[in-house]
């Protein structure tokens, strides 16, 4: 928990692409990685413009965005255990502190496509996902917001 | 890690240390081996486990114990996330009832391990993920749900299996249960939860009946038409056919509520069927009925002959 904080506090800190080091690692912590892909998948991190080719065990961090194309396909393991495939030709932020004014902390963003989702301990393991137009909970109930 | 599941020491260990460096500036650096200090206490103090000394060993290419002043190089991103992949399998081997998998799992996690003893870290991902990806197919509890957004915006949510999924729009929240779904109109609140098909019945051919067919050049028996009721809701048919000695069913769709399967071999089968909806939500299975089927007698007919021998 210590640590998550001190990762939190050096990264807003920071901040964005400022988080990395003049060695290039990313010091803020990964919320998701990429296990498997097919098609052209790309993925534009949080600080930049630039849409890049995703790869295999790629990490994600928060605000990133994975769009894939049609016939694409990727699927993502997030840090605290839920898993999902995003389908061709969608849209997804990870991990957004505010997918919109008002709403509520996201671990997906939703803006366009189709996910499936999997919560391999529903007890222990819960996915909040945020779309245009509502907010979907899954697994273990959030007490802390 | 932050969902409160437990993970064997020296990974927590480990993992802790992966993110030490990570906090004091990550990515591959070196260390200088100090007089008097060992390997051991290199990898005890940069990676959190004294057990890594092999390791460091494999990752700096040495071939006997290093000597004071020598500069030891320090894995970087690469060993955490392979770390974190172990992590999480060995996570899941924990909380998944896998049955029969369970050993081809930890096998594998195993291998994933000596993969990361000897510094090879992309395989020890690489074999770590597969291991839990074995191991997450077969979650008996596993809660699966689709999420899919359109072009305005709308959101359909479908519940799958495990537990219910809750979806809130505009201050209201419904609860979709698994095999149901809910539909989100971009400024609206969830509509009800759908409800899937209803449950078909068998009916054609009976419980336990006797098929005597005709064979085909290759010996196999045909045509069986199943027939079943009709059930609201349905799209399309999920016909399973399971032979007596076959482990896993065939699998025929049909858009009406009957099918005619190809040639079968003889013998007994079980069959069920599921009604699908929308999305591909399925009924529950109808009660499975058998029947045998049996290569028709051959009638052999003698008859007398005027025919004499010359």
């Amino acid at each position: 928990m210590l640590l998550a904080a001190a990762t939190a506090a050096a990264c807003s800190d920071r901040g964005g692409e400022g988080a990395r080091t003049p060695a290039g690692a990313d010091l803020r912590q990964a919320r998701a990685t990429l296990i498997a892909l097919r098609g052209a998948v790309t993925v534009k991190r949080a600080a930049g413009d630039a849409w890049t080719a995703a790869a295999e065990g790629m990490d994600l961090f928060e605000n990133d965005t994975l769009r894939t194309a049609r016939g694409a396909s990727a699927q993502v393991r997030f840090e605290s255990g839920p898993a999902m495939t995003v389908s061709e030709d969608a849209l997804v932020g990870i991990a957004e502190p505010r997918a919109r004014p008002g709403a509520d902390p996201s671990d997906v963003t939703v803006l366009k496509g189709r996910i499936d989702a999997e919560l391999a301990d529903p007890q222990t393991h819960s996915l909040v996902i945020a779309t245009p137009s509502a907010i979907v909970r899954a697994g273990r109930e959030i007490v802390f917001q | 890690v932050s969902s409160g599941t437990t993970l064997p020491g020296w990974i927590t260990a480990s993992l802790t240390a992966a993110l030490g460096v990570v906090l004091a500036g990550a990515g591959p650096r070196e260390v200088e081996l100090k007089p008097g200090e060992t390997l051991p206490a290199v990898a005890r103090r940069e990676l959190g486990d004294a057990k890594a000394a092999a390791e460091l060993r494999a990752f700096n290419g040495l071939l006997a114990d290093p000597s004071p002043g020598m500069r030891i190089r320090l894995p970087g991103e690469e060993r955490d996330r392979a770390v974190r992949a172990i992590a999480a399998a060995r996570n899941a081997l924990q909380q998944i009832d896998a049955g029969a998998l369970r050993e081809e799992a930890a096998k594998r996690i195993r291998a994933a391990e000596q993969h990361l003893a000897g510094a090879r870290y992309p395989d020890a991902a690489r074999t770590a993920d597969a291991a839990w990806k074995l191991l997450s197919s077969r979650a008996p509890e596993q809660t699966r749900f689709t999420v899919a957004v359109d072009d305005r915006g709308d959101t359909e949510v479908v519940s799958r299996s495990g537990r219910p999924v809750r979806v809130e729009a505009q201050g209201v929240q419904r609860v979709a249960d698994p095999g149901r779904s809910v539909k989100v109109t971009k400024g609206s609140p969830p509509s009800l939860p759908a409800a899937p098909p209803s449950r078909p019945a068998l009916s054609s051919p009976g419980q336990g009946a006797v098929l005597e067919l005709k064979s085909d050049p290759q010996g196999r028996l045909g045509p069986v038409r199943l027939a079943w009721s009709g059930s609201d809701g349905a799209r399309s048919y999920e016909v399973q056919l399971t032979s007596g000695g076959a482990t896993a069913p065939l699998v025929f769709t049909s858009a009406i509520n009957a099918i005619e399967l190809p040639p079968l071999v003889a013998g007994t089968y079980s069959w069920t069927v599921k009604a699908l909806g929308e999305h591909a939500i399925a009924s529950p299975p109808a009660e499975p009925r058998t029947f045998e089927l049996r290569p028709q007698r051959l009638k052999l007919e003698v008859r007398g002959t005027d025919w004499k021998a010359p």
